[in-house]
């Protein structure tokens, strides 16, 4: 229809020559638009530089714990050390991480001192990959040397050489053994040289006498009702510590002390125990007991029935035979600066809780005697008090008598049910070795006991079948295997058991640093220290 | 540009291309301690050259502003626009390890995204709307003249009714001689073809073309505008001829002529408006493609710079 109006020339002819001369609409536009994203996208980097704020070109978000700093490249980037005084051009344009720059606050100790090399800290510590743990490292980190170690020309490697992984050559555990390493696999040869007496199989006999004294005196929690009884929970004796990390190491005064184990000697000296402590202490102990109590007698009788609690006294004066042995003093009442029987005992009471606390802190020199109490039982004082009690025996004769009766129980029969004699003794009194428990049996690793706190302890450590204190309840890793496994299994990277750098040297932080200093030029802080 | 067998080279050529990076990549992606990373060395390569394509797909904004330079074929050169385009896309994403970044890389990424979708948004219309546009669009013109057309057609369409219905009763007429001079025609000249000359004395009295008046004031003078709402009902064909049906069934015969006309002016105007929105379809992705472009190297020049600096 509109074909036979024109033709293709008249329609041509409708067309001006010079039109594309014009600057048309949609041609406008697109040249406006053309400049002005370029243009828009220039001021927005020009924004940030106008307000230092380089932010912008960071390749993404810093990890978590350097938040604060994520704002102020020049924290971590600057020029490398020995160029700040007289740069270069090449070295004023690139500002480069260093590792003095993570220094600063991070020692980051060598791993090993037989590594062939160390690598730059941000060869592992990669930053800008978000809020992520900077520690937690693929696998790959740690087998880039661990799957065919190499040690220092001169150095024999201490460990396995070739490890690729957890689930896959991971060796099985070792534990020290005297002077080497050995396996937990090789069950002839692992042993447990702790020198002390225990048969965890007792302990976890259901219906153990005195758990419900134990359960009314520490609550419900520390043992376990089973159908045949109670049975003591292994948690009552490996207590983690607060951050649920590590076991604590056991402790007699918390955990073998009451109801249990307790160190009482004599019969006629009801609710009286011996101190945990040396031989040198028990006896030093003992011996101040026997003479006060030879006192008390003594001041018992003369003071009549008057005083309450003087018939319980009586009876054991009597018991120890020194009721109508003694006779009493000529003023016919008890010394001033002696104590009341009850009163005495309550306070003598006090003290060995007291020495037994203080012990779980910091145990005393073997040789010392510790606190008042103690001192006025030791040789010093003795002889004046000998010298005071003229009449019938004197208070050190008994004592003497009393004490190796005495002893000879309590040492043979308390101490030695767990501790082990010293064939090296010298003197009168025993001596024993020093218990040597490990507090960590596999020190090369970090294990988090409340991490896997829903598993019974048991399932790991095969404690009820252990009779002999030489058994190792270590876990072999094929339990650990159970769960960390590479399919649907829980992780098994070498950073959920290992730590590159020793914990134990890295920079303590502790209060150095105003708020200040820190928000502003954290690592220039550390130039200047 | 349509894709058709001349451009199986380009295609081959950037497919192998994407092979070999692609096997560069991946043990480098997998075998890097911390993953892959746009600052190392094989990293650096792969923006390196993925950069450098972007400079020459973007050099072909250049080398149309100055279609004189002696620099290729403006065929080769869109070739190389779209295949190493493309291609550069891919280096780009082995640069950045399929990762966003920072703020910086990631409005990169997303402008660069928007600028390769864009593109292949651009070469897929570009495969069928040139052709549906010569099937539709016989009375196709050239795009700036579009506007300049519709004032012809509306012109021209006063002139015929006025000249068998009398004067029109509109404000602004449009003069009948008001023809652009342009094309092939001196300034001032008319069309070979313009509106017929009529003898007053062969038309009825204007009085019995009121019906024709009234239809083409009241609504085929309004649809003969620069701006057409898309629903009248003059731009479908079939509510037009049927319009056209009625006027002519109450128009006396010696108005036919002009009414198949007037028909005649609607369809043209029809097809111009069609031909504009569809050159939008066509051409509008320019107007996200181009800028964008400028804006992306622009950033990706300054990102290179700070990245090697940092």
């Amino acid at each position: 229809m509109a074909d036979s109006r024109y033709t293709t020339k008249v329609r041509a002819k409708r067309i001006e020559l010079s039109y594309f001369r014009r600057s048309h609409p949609f041609r406008r536009w697109r040249l406006i638009l053309s400049i002005a994203a370029p243009v828009i996208a220039g001021g927005w980097l020009v924004g940030y530089a106008a307000f230092g704020d380089s932010r912008l070109y960071t390749s993404g978000p810093v990890a978590t714990a350097h938040t604060m700093f994520g704002t102020r490249c020049a924290d971590c980037h600057g020029p490398a050390s020995g160029t700040e005084e007289k740069p270069g051009a090449r070295e004023a344009f690139f500002v480069r991480v260093s590792d003095d720059a993570c220094t600063a606050c991070h020692r980051g100790p060598t791993h090993h001192e037989t590594q062939t090399f160390s690598p730059a800290c941000a060869t592992c510590h990669v930053e800008h990959k978000g809020h992520v743990v900077l520690a937690t490292l693929d696998d790959t980190h740690c087998t880039q040397c661990h799957r065919d170690l190499k040690t220092k020309p001169g150095d024999k490697p201490m460990f396995e050489t070739r490890i690729t992984g957890f689930t896959g050559t991971h060796p099985e555990f070792a534990v020290k053994v005297g002077d080497r390493r050995v396996r937990l696999d090789r069950t002839t040869e692992v042993k447990d040289t702790a020198n002390i007496q225990l048969n965890h199989q007792k302990h976890l006999k259901v219906g153990l006498k005195g758990l419900e004294q134990l359960r009314d005196l520490r609550g419900a929690n520390i043992v376990t009702q089973t159908a045949k009884g109670l049975q003591l929970s292994c948690s009552f004796c490996h207590e983690t510590d607060p951050s649920r990390a590590m076991i604590q190491p056991v402790s007699y005064a918390k955990h073998c002390g009451p109801a249990c184990h307790e160190l009482d000697f004599d019969g006629r000296f009801q609710g009286v125990a011996a101190p945990h402590d040396t031989p040198t202490i028990v006896h030093a102990f003992l011996r101040t007991l026997l003479i006060e109590t030879f006192e008390q007698c003594q001041s018992a009788g003369a003071a009549g029935g008057a005083a309450p609690g003087a018939n319980k006294l009586r009876a054991q004066c009597s018991d120890l035979g020194l009721a109508a042995k003694t006779e009493a003093p000529a003023g016919g009442a008890p010394a001033a600066s002696q104590p009341d029987g009850e009163e005495g005992r309550s306070r003598r009471m006090l003290r060995r809780g007291a020495a037994e606390t203080k012990e779980e802190e910091a145990p005393a020199p073997a040789e010392q005697p510790r606190g008042r109490r103690l001192l006025r039982g030791g040789a010093a004082e003795e002889a004046p008090q000998a010298e005071t009690k003229a009449t019938g025996r004197s208070p050190l004769t008994w004592a003497s008598g009393e004490i190796t009766g005495i002893e000879n129980i309590l040492f043979k029969q308390k101490c030695q049910f767990c501790h082990v004699k010293s064939d090296e003794t010298k003197g009168p009194l025993p001596q024993y070795l020093p218990t040597r428990i490990p507090v960590r049996w596999l020190p090369h690793s970090v294990f988090n006991h409340g991490v896997h706190r829903p598993i019974q302890c048991l399932e790991c450590h095969k404690a009820s079948t252990s009779t002999q204190t030489s058994d190792v309840l270590l876990p072999l890793a094929s339990v650990c295997r159970e769960c960390h496994r590479a399919v649907r299994g829980a992780r098994t990277g070498c950073v959920e058991c290992h730590v590159y750098h020793d914990k134990s040297q890295e920079t303590d932080l502790n209060g150095r640093r105003t708020i200040r200093q820190l928000a502003d030029h954290p690592t220039s802080m550390n130039q200047k220290r | 540009m349509l894709l058709d067998g001349a451009q199986r080279r380009w295609l081959i050529g950037t497919a192998l291309a994407a092979v070999i990076a692609t096997a560069a990549y991946v043990p480098y992606a997998t075998g890097r301690l911390n993953g892959p990373s746009g600052g190392s060395w094989p990293g650096l390569t792969f923006g390196v050259v993925g950069f450098a394509l972007m400079l020459y797909a973007g050099a072909l904004g250049a080398r149309r502003k100055v279609p004189t330079w002696r620099v290729g074929r403006a065929t080769t050169w869109m070739k190389g626009h779209l295949w190493l385009g493309l291609f550069s896309y891919l280096l780009i994403l082995y640069h950045a390890g399929f990762a966003w970044g920072g703020s910086l890389t990631l409005a990169l990424m997303v402008l660069f995204t928007i600028v390769i979708a864009s593109g292949i948004y651009g070469v897929i219309l570009q495969q069928f709307m040139p052709r549906l546009m010569m099937d539709r669009l016989p009375l196709e013109t050239v795009y700036e003249q579009i506007d300049a057309i519709v004032g012809q057609l509306r012109g021209e369409a006063d002139a015929l009714v006025g000249s068998v219905a009398g004067p029109l009763p509109v404000a602004e007429l449009t003069p009948p001689d008001h023809r652009r001079g342009g094309g092939g025609l001196a300034p001032g000249e008319a069309l070979t073809r313009g509106p017929r000359p009529r003898s007053a004395a062969v038309l009825p009295p204007p009085s019995e073309a009121t019906p024709l008046r009234d239809a083409y004031v009241r609504e085929i003078r309004t649809y003969l505008s620069l701006d057409v709402p898309r629903n009248r009902r003059l731009g479908r064909r079939r509510e037009r001829d049927a319009l056209f049906a009625h006027l002519r069934t109450m128009l006396p015969t010696p108005f036919h002529e002009a009414l198949d006309e007037l028909n005649a002016i609607c369809e043209e105007r029809r097809q111009l408006a069609l031909q504009k929105r569809m050159h939008h379809w066509l051409h509008g992705w320019l107007l996200v493609h181009a800028p964008l472009s400028m804006a992306l190297l622009l950033l990706a020049a300054v990102h290179a710079i700070i990245s090697i600096r940092y």
